[in-house]
């Protein structure tokens, strides 16, 4: 049987950073915790085979559920960007709203990229073992998701000033 | 000039992510999902019981049967009674058996019932399996597992064979053994170190089992079970007392011979291209209409039947039921199958105790409403424990 003492820890330690992946990618918190207990569920049936650090292993069953899921689920999902309470002090971005509805009319696949790529700052490299896709697919659907950023109307003018990293 | 997404990740870190409750609702997926997979998973017992019995059968030349199958006689199978569990009672058709103590897992076999009772708060460990033909009850084995994890037995399609993860003996070891509850004799049994992997039994058949081993595939998870669709599958004779691993293709062949066995699409990737059996078919209502879904409940499937590749299209009455979600429980006979239908309590794919019973023809996709549901009556069915 797997470790339940070290699964827990896991769940415990790593959820709330693995929960701002899924948010990214659901862009709805209950969607995004819905889909990180679907995905800390998946990996504990796994968990004992998992060699080495378990993060990598839980996330990409995170990008992947994410693309695949896209009927039933798919339809709770808002087209209007949740913003969370900022937290006392910290002022919210103020084209964060844009940005995430923008990122929302994304194909699920090319906004996982976008997500894994410029947001958590990975490397193709990374980014494909996420998504169990190749790096020339990562690259194209990278190209594609950003084109159609600088195309998206609601970014506007400012878009075009920012660069990705 | 690519747009900045940084402040995304600054948005995303405003979400709470500290909520206590997760981790106990993470284990109650993970009890769920057992449950769902009863049917597949067994203990690495009987993994390591069958890659000891297919190593065996390596280093004496006796694998790769590639020889032709004996292809299914298609008679009729006998026809098995509606059967569900409320409370202490088992509905076995027409005989109500109380066994009491609260069921908590059955499954039916062409002499009767097979069940698990014990109270809803029961921890994992060995429990007595027991057998009833609608008149006594008998004790015909032991298997692990609690309420919430599920037990780890399998009834056969058609038949009267049972798989079982049996007990620990003194050793430590668990037994994987196959019951005929015509007699009640175990027919099967190996045993072998506990060796933390799941076997993934793929189809219990009254002459033949099939699983995987996940640890022979490129499989992540063992729940993928269109990933174990690689090479080769092994194969526990029931006639011969005998196990060989045999190429996919022949389970597919075999598969084709079997009127109970309902397969998804065929997707056509890898590892292998071909269809997959699914031993518990769940649909969506859209209307009168039921629409299959994949095996997590998540995608729209096309499901048909091995035997004939007749696609599978189930309707219900309208006004019949308000339930959102069907889920396949049992096989009356070759062409009537049992549906459990409820409403999602989640809107995910967590199956509901209380909710409608439905028998579907699979030949005219016509379902009739058996049972109806009553508030605050939780059912227990075959395959949804």
């Amino acid at each position: 049987m797997p470790s339940d003492v070290e699964f827990d820890e896991f769940v415990v330690a790593r959820s709330p950073a693995l929960l701002r992946t899924a948010y990214l990618l659901t862009r709805d918190p209950q969607l995004a915790e819905d889909l990180l207990q679907t995905a800390l569920t998946k990996a504990w049936f796994a968990w004992n085979r998992i060699d080495g650090d378990p993060e990598p292993y839980v996330r990409r069953i995170l990008v992947t559920s994410s693309v695949s899921w896209w009927r039933k689920r798919w339809t709770h999902e808002t087209t209007t960007a949740f913003v969370p309470e900022p937290a006392p002090g910290a002022e919210p971005p103020v084209d964060v709203h844009d940005l995430m509805q923008a990122l929302g009319r994304l194909p699920r696949r090319q906004r996982a990229v976008l997500v894994l790529r410029y947001v958590e700052d990975r490397t193709e490299a990374d980014t494909a073992a996420l998504m169990g896709c190749s790096v020339g697919t990562v690259k194209s659907q990278c190209s594609k998701a950003l084109a159609k950023l600088r195309a998206d109307a609601a970014l506007g003018a400012p878009a075009d000033e920012r660069s990705a990293r | 000039v690519n747009p900045d997404l940084s402040p995304l990740a600054q948005h995303a870190s405003l979400i709470d992510g500290h909520r206590p409750e997760r981790l106990a609702e993470v284990h109650e997926r993970i009890g769920v999902a057992r449950k769902r997979r009863r049917r597949s998973a067994l203990s690495a017992a009987a993994v390591a019981a069958a890659a000891v019995v297919v190593v065996v059968a390596v280093a004496t030349g006796v694998t790769e049967q590639r020889g032709a199958e004996p292809v299914k006689n298609p008679d009729v199978a006998p026809a098995r009674p509606l059967t569900y569990a409320v409370g202490d009672t088992i509905h076995y058709g027409d005989r109500s058996i109380d066994v009491g103590e609260e069921v908590q897992f059955l499954t039916v076999t062409d002499d009767g019932v097979a069940f698990v009772r014990e109270p809803l708060s029961g921890q994992p460990g060995d429990k007595p399996l027991w057998f009833t033909d609608g008149s006594t009850v008998e004790r015909i084995g032991t298997t692990f597992g609690s309420p919430a994890r599920g037990y780890l037995v399998e009834a056969s399609d058609a038949g009267s064979l049972l798989v079982v993860r049996d007990a620990d003996d003194e050793m430590g070891r668990r037994d994987f053994v196959v019951i005929d509850t015509g007699n009640g004799e175990v027919i099967h049994r190996d045993s072998a170190e506990f060796g933390g992997t799941d076997v993934v039994v793929l189809s219990v058949h009254d002459d033949a089992i099939y699983w995987a081993y996940p640890a022979d595939t490129p499989c992540d998870l063992a729940g993928d079970r269109e990933c174990l669709r690689y090479r080769w599958v092994v194969r526990y004779d029931v006639a011969a007392d005998s196990i060989a691993r045999v190429p996919w293709a022949r389970y597919d062949e075999d598969l084709r011979s079997r009127p109970r066995t309902i397969v998804g699409p065929d997707r056509g990737t890898p590892p292998a291209p071909g269809t997959f059996p699914l031993d518990d078919p769940v649909f969506a209502r859209e209307g009168t209409d039921l629409i299959a879904l994949d095996y997590d409940g998540a995608i729209e499937a096309t499901l048909s039947r091995a035997r004939t590749g007749e696609p599978i299209r189930f309707r219900v009455p309208e006004a019949a039921t308000e339930a959102t979600r069907f889920e396949f429980s049992q096989w009356l006979d070759d062409d009537r199958l049992v549906l459990f239908a409820y409403t999602d309590p989640y809107g995910g794919s967590e199956v509901a105790d209380e909710g409608d019973i439905f028998v579907c023809v699979v030949a005219t996709g016509n379902c009739r409403l058996e049972l109806r549901g009553q508030a605050g009556t939780a059912y227990q069915l075959p395959a949804l424990d």
